[in-house]
């Protein structure tokens, strides 16, 4: 009786030895993500122009930007002056962009609206907020002077920056 | 704390396209090479429309700082999370401001108005 009354504490102590605590750890450091939530496309109301706008039949690009932590990036888009592919243009081409929220994670980020600084075709926001944010960009490209676009495929790129601050 | 569990809950979770580079405030330390210090950048790339990355060193004024590094164009899939050494030699290391990757799109894939992503880390 001893003997296994013995055997069994013996066997039980190591399953008391071996429950330990585990501990669960986590990190949360500041990161800037970019998300291309939407690619634009160029809508053609009239011959001489391009435009992402919908009223135009375009669609706009939009892009979304993650913070954990505010205060640590800036969102920088820039609109395009140039296309990337296009046919031979034989004429200037005027170019006009915007850039402004869309949509907000928290509705304290309807403050980027007013507080974005605008240069050339470049927006610059503070990203002050933890969370996500959706900027939309519009571009419109005025070919000439009352000239059409000759006929072919017209794209251009956005550029979505996160600048450590 | 709901916000943080929300926000990790977005990052990590399956959205398409995305661009990634940490850390946000990198540190140089000395490489195995004299004179050169280094730091380990790591990208993450969610974008299953970008397979390049070009990478890019300026000073505060956004003027390129030389560097080095085992690809500038870097070859990442998608979903793949790439470190990435950055080498400057020591006596240039005061002038590095920023460290950035620039999505790169091929001419052949470019079919809407696409959007490319920058990320930049600052050194303090």
């Amino acid at each position: 009786m001893f003997k296994k009354f013995l055997a069994a504490t013996l066997l039980a102590i190591p399953l008391f030895a071996s429950s330990t605590d585990i501990p669960i750890t986590g990190v949360v450091t500041s990161r800037c993500v970019i998300y291309t939530d939407t690619s634009g496309v160029y809508g053609n109301p009239s011959p001489g122009l391009l435009s992402t706008l919908a009223s135009d039949g375009g669609v706009q690009p939009i892009v979304r930007y993650d913070v954990v932590q505010g205060g640590f990036y800036k969102a920088s888009i820039t609109t395009p002056t140039s296309f990337s592919t296009s046919p031979t243009l034989t004429d200037n081409v005027v170019w006009t962009g915007s850039v402004d929220v869309s949509r907000v994670s928290d509705a304290s980020m309807s403050v980027y609206s007013t507080n974005k600084r605008v240069f050339g075709n470049t927006t610059e926001i503070n990203l002050t907020i933890p969370g996500s944010v959706w900027f939309k960009a519009d571009s419109s490209a005025t070919y000439g002077f009352n000239k059409a676009y000759p006929a072919g495929t017209y794209t251009a790129i956005v550029t979505a920056s996160c600048i450590a601050i | 704390m709901f916000r943080y569990v929300f926000l990790i809950f977005m990052l990590f979770g399956g959205y398409a396209n995305a661009h990634q580079f940490l850390p946000t405030y990198p540190t140089f330390q000395y490489s195995f090479i004299e004179g050169v210090m280094y730091t380990k950048m790591q990208l993450f790339n969610k974008r299953k429309d970008i397979e390049y990355y070009e990478l890019s060193v300026f000073d505060a004024d956004w003027n390129p700082v030389t560097f080095a590094s085992e690809n500038k164009i870097i070859h990442i899939n998608y979903l793949q999370t790439k470190d990435v050494n950055v080498y400057v030699k020591k006596e240039e290391i005061k002038k590095v401001t920023y460290i950035c990757t620039e999505s790169k799109i091929k001419k052949e894939s470019v079919q809407n108005t696409v959007i490319s992503s920058k990320i930049c880390s600052k050194v303090r």
